[in-house]
């Protein structure tokens, strides 16, 4: 009898208690957080995101007007939200264990191998359609006839031209993933099918896909760039097409220097803590310090010349390459004047790249992914007299750029 | 601001309810109305006069309608055609100037020699908040409320946070009382709570994904359309904007509960329906009711002839449709229900009844896919290749292999989606609650759990805002 009783006194009871539990988490969970926010310091930098976070705006009336004031509080608290990383990582794992095979459009491959393979693709003149593998053919129609004039312009005056395609990730390290290869490789062959023979073009990628399945380590696993041993092949395949054979450095010139914990833009855009790091090389010949590299638009020469060391000491570590972005850059021998001018115009890709060709030329660098005039080409070979051309530009920028169709 | 923000959850909500139940009860609805304001003003600080105005204009004019409607009720309705003018104009101006005159625009002798007024953003929330405001005054003049004399209570009515911006259109007779006498409750915030969370997890969680699939689906479709991608595209925004839109009419019942109002359900489990008849009846409930009361009914509905009912349900959709967006996808949308609404009526429910259930209801569920089609593509031309290419037509391939590998990709969280869309869950749900003695503790926990989970998509995700804040 008491313990039906019981039992009927506790089922009557059963509501109250859920409708105070309830209560009581949902205030603790949100009053708790909202109090974290208000504790906790700001941070200013999210080295995870590579990216300054939104600090408290100043409120003016005319920014709460136009509604940059509340977009920006959004932003504020959006980006000062206490444990964001947690909070990240949790949902990238719950994107994991929900069967998606991917987080924010990045790939988890077999060895920790990590590739973007969602991007924002150029959708002819209509702005951008998100895209795994799906590219305009217009755009890379239009960007195999700039590369074509370019070829043909540069032909008449003499000049020997190189054009370099990097690889994505995704192209090279297909085989780490269950991800369908056929897109990318309908797009590489589009491109060269496009391209007219008599460009001087060597396909750089296949051979690091050779190179990748052979266990080389050509890709980084949490980086968008290719590797230093990556950028030597594709170094070599340069000097080859221009019947430099004799010339190219071998590896064992170089003395490699490795630095480990390199956690790269992939790794950053898949937000999940658990993917360890990969090395960066410097191959170096010892004499690197000869090297000068003059920023021409501040005037300034880069005190690290191709390396800028401090940068291994960030997370940012491949700027150590020619110290990042720059959008004009010129490097010269201090040792050896009289050398071939090269211009190289490319986008990052290139950045590591760059040190090999600086042993054979004194290189004019133009950033191509900057809206400025850097795709007026003719322009800067006229202007500093360059000898020889080469465009390195990644797969990526092709499809989700119309930077590469402006060339002239 | 919306919803599903970090701000929105762990600050606004938060702050909101500390002075709502700090201050005494007499300065509940003033506490709601300035909060709301805030809200709105978030991101809209200029056209928040806009919605004052038409606040003032409904409040004014209320006295006048109340006074007259049964001594002068011709002067009464003289007041009500005013109101209704002053509110619809807002509306019709700001929505739907931009497309009128875009279209005048083609005309040759026009081209280029009038306003385009391109520039002119649509005020959030402006076709939810004009449509309840008006509910007040056609009420009041059928002598169905009272006149409201408090301007807060009546602000606090059409402001109020939870729904006035994507809804559920709340009808002013439905919560009057509510307005001057509720009384809140631990059990009614309680459950309140669980609502949100549930809204939250049904936005976040699954109407996200589904947007993202739908994404993926279109862009791919706009370089290499493909037949399987057609339908995941059709099927993807199905789930999205029913996890999106019902999720949001969760969080506003929800949070309205937690200040003591009982907003009506909007939604009921619109994919199980049998019949295209059937699905209005479950989707969107608050706006079709909206419409049937104050277009249908009032232009006679079925009682003047079948002839007149056809032109009235015409009206109806029609309106339906270009209240969606001042665009002529939507005008094509809500023109296609009426067609196949009026041919349920003639025949085919009759037709229906006839064939076994799982006929009737893929039936249901393709018209609703294909209606979804003409509303996602904005460019009817765009929408209507889309559904060519769901039956193989300007395909380059059935499916490509990429398109395989997403599909399999989204497969679980569809099929969740798809379990969620019926109402077994909510049933599963209930027995075990009944039966486990664990669940006064689980259920809360879950619930958090929901709300955790939310929060981490929140923070990690880019922009989503909610797909109905622009009608």
């Amino acid at each position: 009898m008491k313990n039906a009783k019981r039992a009927k006194d506790k089922q009557k009871k059963k509501p109250e208690l859920s409708a105070v539990l309830t209560t009581v988490l949902f205030c603790l969970f949100t009053a708790g957080l909202f109090a974290a926010f208000l504790l906790f310091p700001d941070r200013e930098y999210s080295e995870n995101e590579n990216r300054t976070l939104q600090t408290f705006p100043g409120w003016t009336a005319s920014d709460h007007l136009d509604g940059t004031f509340g977009s920006e509080m959004n932003d504020y608290f959006a980006d000062q939200f206490p444990m964001r990383n947690g909070w990240t990582a949790a949902k990238g794992i719950a994107e994991l264990v929900a069967g998606k095979g991917e987080n924010n459009g990045v790939l988890v491959g077999t060895n920790e191998q990590l590739a973007v393979y969602a991007f924002d693709a150029c959708a002819g003149t209509e702005g951008y359609v998100p895209s795994t593998d799906g590219y305009s053919e217009k755009l890379v129609e239009r960007e195999c006839r700039a590369l074509a004039d370019m070829d043909e312009k540069l032909k008449k005056q003499g000049i020997p031209f190189c054009f370099l395609l990097a690889p994505r990730t995704i192209d090279v390290a297909a085989s780490a993933f269950t991800y369908p290869d056929d897109g990318s490789r309908k797009l590489i062959s589009d491109f060269y099918g496009r391209l007219p023979e008599t460009v001087n073009a060597p396909e750089v990628i296949p051979l690091l896909r050779e190179k990748y399945e052979s266990g080389e380590y050509v890709a980084y696993r949490t980086d968008h760039h290719w590797t230093t041993l990556g950028a030597y092949y594709a170094y070599v395949e340069v000097m080859k097409s221009w019947g430099m054979e004799g010339e190219i450095l071998p590896e064992s010139a170089f003395t490699v220097s490795r630095t480990p914990n390199f956690y790269g833009t992939t790794w950053s855009k898949l937000g999940l803590p658990f993917v360890g790091p990969d090395v960066l090389e410097l191959w170096e010949t010892g004499d690197e310090d000869r090297y000068l590299a003059e920023d021409l638009d501040s005037g300034h020469v880069l005190p690290g010349g191709l390396y800028s060391r401090s940068f291994l000491e960030v997370k940012d570590k491949y700027a150590v390459f020619l110290d990042g972005t720059h959008n004009r850059l010129r490097i010269t021998d201090s040792e050896g004047p009289g050398r071939e001018t090269l211009l190289v115009a490319k986008d990052s890709f290139a950045n590591c790249m760059i040190p090999f060709l600086a042993r054979h030329f004194d290189i004019v660098v133009l950033n191509l992914s900057d809206g400025g005039d850097e795709t007026n080409l003719s322009k800067y070979v006229e202007k500093y007299g360059c000898d020889r051309v080469l465009i390195v530009y990644g797969l990526e920028n092709a499809t989700t750029s119309y930077r590469l169709s402006g060339i002239r | 601001m919306v919803f599903s923000s970090l701000i929105f959850i762990f600050a606004f909500l938060t702050l909101t309810l500390v002075l709502y139940y700090a201050l005494p009860r007499k300065w509940r609805n003033g506490v709601l109305l300035v909060m709301s304001l805030v809200f709105y003003g978030w991101g809209e600080p200029l056209y928040i006069f806009l919605m004052l105005a038409s606040v003032c204009a409904a409040f004014g004019l209320g006295f006048p309608i109340a006074k007259y409607r049964t001594s002068a009720p011709g002067k009464a309705k003289g007041f009500l055609v005013l109101s209704i003018l002053l509110n619809l104009s807002a509306l019709l101006f700001f929505k739907y100037a931009g497309f009128v005159m875009r279209n005048l625009n083609l005309l040759p002798f026009l081209t280029g020699k009038i306003p385009l007024f391109s520039d002119l953003a649509l005020p959030i929330g402006i076709s939810f908040y004009t449509f309840q405001i008006m509910s007040y005054s056609i009420d009041l003049y059928r002598g169905e409320i009272g006149v409201q004399k408090n301007i807060v209570s009546f602000g606090t009515y059409v402001a109020l946070f939870p729904q006035l911006i994507a809804g559920p259109i709340v009808r002013y007779r439905d919560i009057e009382e509510q307005l001057g006498h509720r009384k809140e409750s631990l059990e009614q915030f309680a459950s309140g709570v669980k609502r949100f969370c549930a809204g939250v997890g049904k936005k976040a969680l699954l109407g996200d994904g589904m947007a993202a699939a739908y994404r993926y689906f279109t862009g791919a479709g706009s370089f290499q359309p493909t037949a399987l991608g057609a339908w995941m595209i059709m099927i993807s925004f199905s789930l999205h904007i029913y996890y999106d839109f019902s999720g949001y009419s969760d969080m506003a019942i929800g949070l309205g509960r937690m200040f003591g109002f009982e907003f009506k359900e909007n939604f009921n489990y619109p994919y199980v329906s049998d019949s295209i008849t059937e699905f209005w009846r479950r989707w969107h409930i608050s706006l079709s009711t909206w419409f049937r009361e104050y277009v249908y009914f009032p232009l006679g509905g079925n009682r003047r002839g079948k002839g007149r009912q056809i032109f009235n349900l015409a009206v109806v959709w029609v309106l339906t449709g270009f209240w969606h967006g001042a665009s002529w996808n939507f005008v094509i949308w809500g023109a296609y229900f009426f067609l196949l609404l009026v041919m349920e009526k003639r025949f085919l429910l009759k037709a229906l009844g006839k064939v076994p259930r799982a006929f009737r209801h893929i039936y249901a569920l393709l018209m609703i896919g294909i209606g979804w089609m003409i509303f996602a593509f904005e460019n009817p031309a765009e929408g209507f290749a889309a559904l060519g290419n769901l039956f193989g037509i300007g395909v380059s391939a059935a499916f490509l292999p990429s398109g395989l590998y997403e599909t399999a990709r989204y497969l679980p969280v569809m099929a969740v989606c798809i379990f969620g869309a019926t109402p077994l869950p909510a049933k599963l749900w209930k027995k075990w609650k009944e039966r486990s003695y664990l669940s006064p503790v689980l259920e809360p926990v879950a619930a958090m759990a929901v709300l955790a989970l939310g929060t981490a998509y929140m923070t990690s995700a880019t922009y989503s805002p909610f797909l109905y804040f622009r009608f």
